[in-house]
């Protein structure tokens, strides 16, 4: 595999803040490469670093193999950008809008032309192309965001956090679409605090917090490095101090915790799991409701390395 | 370059708003000019006959009073009254009788009467009948009736002084005098309109980002911008001279008309200085529309465009120093108050070199500001 961005030892100050802290990442050509963390954890940082949008403080970063630089415009035309907020012009119409940015990139009139065309399509705003954006839902607004920015078929395309106050419906057609793109030989960089979108389409990730890099590797890869294997969630009115104190000593039982009627029980990878908590209740005769077993997720990742949830925002 | 004037063109109905208040003002004044405005303000004396058969305090105060802004004649025959009235000869007659200070402090109403033929006297009644009033309000106060009538004959006197302006700082200049004044008005407000939406679209900050990402170098992006304001701004600037010069040619004198352009050139570089910097302070289209009135006619009105600078305050003028359109003004001045452009050619051009120093100054306001923004 070909890297794609490279960076390396990256810092970035504002004043006292450390925003990004040591940074070292490689996306490699072909992935739907995800920076997953909390608000204000530094993605955007990164992200605007690696565009060359600020000036960082120390580091080196890569991109196709080149030095990125402000003026390093060979290597921007390569790049798409769909940043956090919708960066279009209030007084063009929708095809105005992606004609021009598509112009930042494509000189040619004729295959501007065309490839405004496909960008419209494939976000889906055919109806809408005399529309000004303030005539457009905020979905759709989305949607031309990204058009936007990937109408001149980049070979890396940046998304920052583009669902944010989006409608399911409006979500779902933009991750689909990001997965299309890649189908279709784009890399691709994700920031997100979603980790449910993360999960979904991201083939690698990157967990930040603080600035710092917690954790990279593949879903499974980022699942496997912490204890929890499986969380198991049972319905009990009445639960004795002895029981509990059993659960815990079961066999691949890492916690128990009891509230509000709910058993959650945190074990180890094991397959049989949910059968010996189970059988452990009715030997025990304890009575139990509704059993549920979860597979941990990014969030529990997230957890157990840093100790706070991944939605925590930061103060 | 496209899209520059795409934006442009959403500023068009607000320019033709501007444009329409322009071309009226414009027409207004070329009527108005020219026309002899001092005699508008001279006091009208009437020709008053008045016969005193009282001769008393009150009755001498009477005519005193009459006779401070009118001409009295006392040459009073009842037997001509008529007759010199019909004929024009005399406005108003004035018949006090015997007794008409006692019925007066009696509080009755007659023992004077009154004639006109003419309409336009009932100020002159009127006049009178205030006079009266004032009396009998002095005299409630306790005073003798000399003592009141003193009173209210000192108190005609002091009256607001009317200053009636002559000579071409007045408002007698020519048409084209209007024509370059009010460009000092016309200039800022439409720039501000027009280009204010350009700068705010393009240096919007999540566009700025995403335009500073492409393939395109910053300062091509800067260039495209600056290309397209030009055009628009000289487009604007050009249609404006040749509708100055197709309806006000004959005030003109080629020299007059060329340094006429000069000026207002270099006030349109101010202009588009003024106007890109608001672009990029302002947030909104409704703070722009606001921002474009408040400059626009805030310094024509400071700077002696609508009312001449020789009616301000010294403290007003004293501040309009520091505003570019003073000293456009100044110039317009000069171009149609002197004989001879030669004389003045030396202080012409000195304020053009300061006109060009606000152009540089703002301008350099504005890349501060456009540095500012990007490192926040």
């Amino acid at each position: 595999m070909n890297t794609v961005v490279r960076i390396e030892n990256l810092v970035k100050r504002y004043k006292e803040l450390v925003a990004v802290d040591h940074m070292n990442l490689s996306i490699e050509k072909g992935e739907v490469f995800g920076l997953l963390g909390p608000n204000g954890s530094g993605k955007s940082t990164i992200i605007n670093c690696l565009l060359s949008l600020t000036q960082f403080d120390k580091g080196e970063i890569f991109v196709f193999g080149e030095r990125m630089r402000a003026d390093n415009y060979s290597v921007k035309g390569r790049i798409g950008v769909v940043l956090q907020n919708v960066a279009v012009f209030d007084e063009l119409t929708v095809y105005e809008n992606i004609d021009y940015f598509c112009s930042l990139y494509v000189k040619d009139k004729a295959k501007r032309k065309e490839l405004v065309k496909e960008a419209i399509a494939f976000v889906g705003l055919e109806e809408f192309v005399k529309f000004y954006p303030k005539k457009l839902s905020g979905g759709l607004l989305r949607r031309l965001n990204i058009a936007c920015g990937i109408a001149h078929k980049p070979e890396l395309i940046i998304f920052d956090e583009p669902t944010v106050a989006v409608d399911p419906q409006s979500r779902n057609k933009i991750l689909e679409g990001i997965q299309e793109l890649n189908r279709q030989g784009a890399t691709v960089i994700y920031t997100s605090h979603y980790m449910e979108e993360v999960e979904q389409i991201c083939s690698r990730i990157a967990i930040i917090d603080k600035g710092q890099l917690v954790a990279t590797g593949t879903k499974e890869e980022l699942k496997s490095m912490i204890q929890t294997g499986e969380t198991i969630r049972v319905e009990v009115p009445e639960l004795t101090s002895e029981v509990l104190f059993g659960l815990e000593k079961l066999s691949h039982v890492l916690s128990v915790e009891y509230n509000d009627g709910l058993a959650t029980i945190k074990c180890s990878g094991g397959r049989h799991n949910v059968l010996h908590v189970l059988e452990y209740l009715n030997t025990t005769g304890t009575s139990f409701g509704r059993v549920f077993a979860e597979q941990p997720t990014l969030n529990d990742v997230f957890l157990e390395i840093t100790g706070k949830e991944l939605r925590d925002e930061v103060k | 370059m496209k899209t520059v004037l795409k934006i442009a063109k959403k500023a068009l109905p607000s320019v033709i708003i501007y444009c329409c208040i322009f071309c009226g003002l414009m027409i207004a004044f070329t009527f108005l000019a020219g026309r002899d405005q001092e005699k508008n303000f001279q006091a009208t004396q009437m020709d008053i006959l008045l016969e005193d058969g009282d001769d008393s305090v009150l009755s001498r105060a009477v005519r005193e009073y009459l006779a401070a802004e009118n001409e009295v004649s006392t040459e009073y025959d009842k037997a001509l009254v008529s007759e010199l009235l019909f004929t024009g000869m005399a406005d108003y007659a004035v018949y006090i009788a015997d007794g008409f200070e006692e019925s007066f402090l009696a509080g009755a109403e007659g023992g004077i009467e009154r004639q006109s033929i003419r309409a336009n006297v009932v100020f002159l009644d009127q006049k009178l009948e205030m006079f009266f009033r004032y009396v009998r309000a002095e005299l409630a106060l306790g005073k003798t009736m000399e003592e009141a009538c003193d009173a209210v004959l000192l108190n005609c006197k002091n009256q607001a002084e009317t200053v009636v302006m002559s000579g071409k700082s007045a408002l007698l200049m020519v048409p084209g005098y209007y024509f370059f004044s009010y460009l000092s008005y016309i200039l800022p407000a439409v720039l501000i309109m027009v280009l204010g939406p350009i700068m705010y679209a393009f240096y919007k900050k999540d566009v700025k980002m995403r335009t500073d990402c492409g393939y395109v170098s910053v300062r091509r992006q800067n260039l495209t911008i600056v290309g397209g304001i030009a055009v628009v701004a000289m487009i604007f600037w050009g249609l404006l001279m040749v509708l100055g010069f197709a309806v006000y040619s004959r005030d003109f004198t080629v020299t007059t008309y060329l340094c006429g352009m000069l000026n207002s050139f270099l006030f349109l570089l101010v202009s588009i200085a003024i106007s890109v910097l608001i672009g990029i302070l302002v947030r909104g289209s409704d703070a722009l529309n606001g921002a474009s009135n408040l400059i626009g006619m805030g310094m024509a009105f400071v700077c002696g465009v609508f009312v001449p600078a020789e009616l301000l305050p010294d403290y007003v003028n004293r501040i309009a120093e520091f505003l570019p359109v003073s000293w456009y003004m100044k110039n317009v001045k000069l171009l149609f108050e002197g004989d001879g452009m030669t004389e003045y050619l030396r202080t012409f051009f000195g304020n053009c070199g300061v006109i060009l120093i606000f152009a540089v100054a703002i301008f350099c306001i504005f890349l501060v500001a456009v540095k500012k923004r990007k490192a926040a």
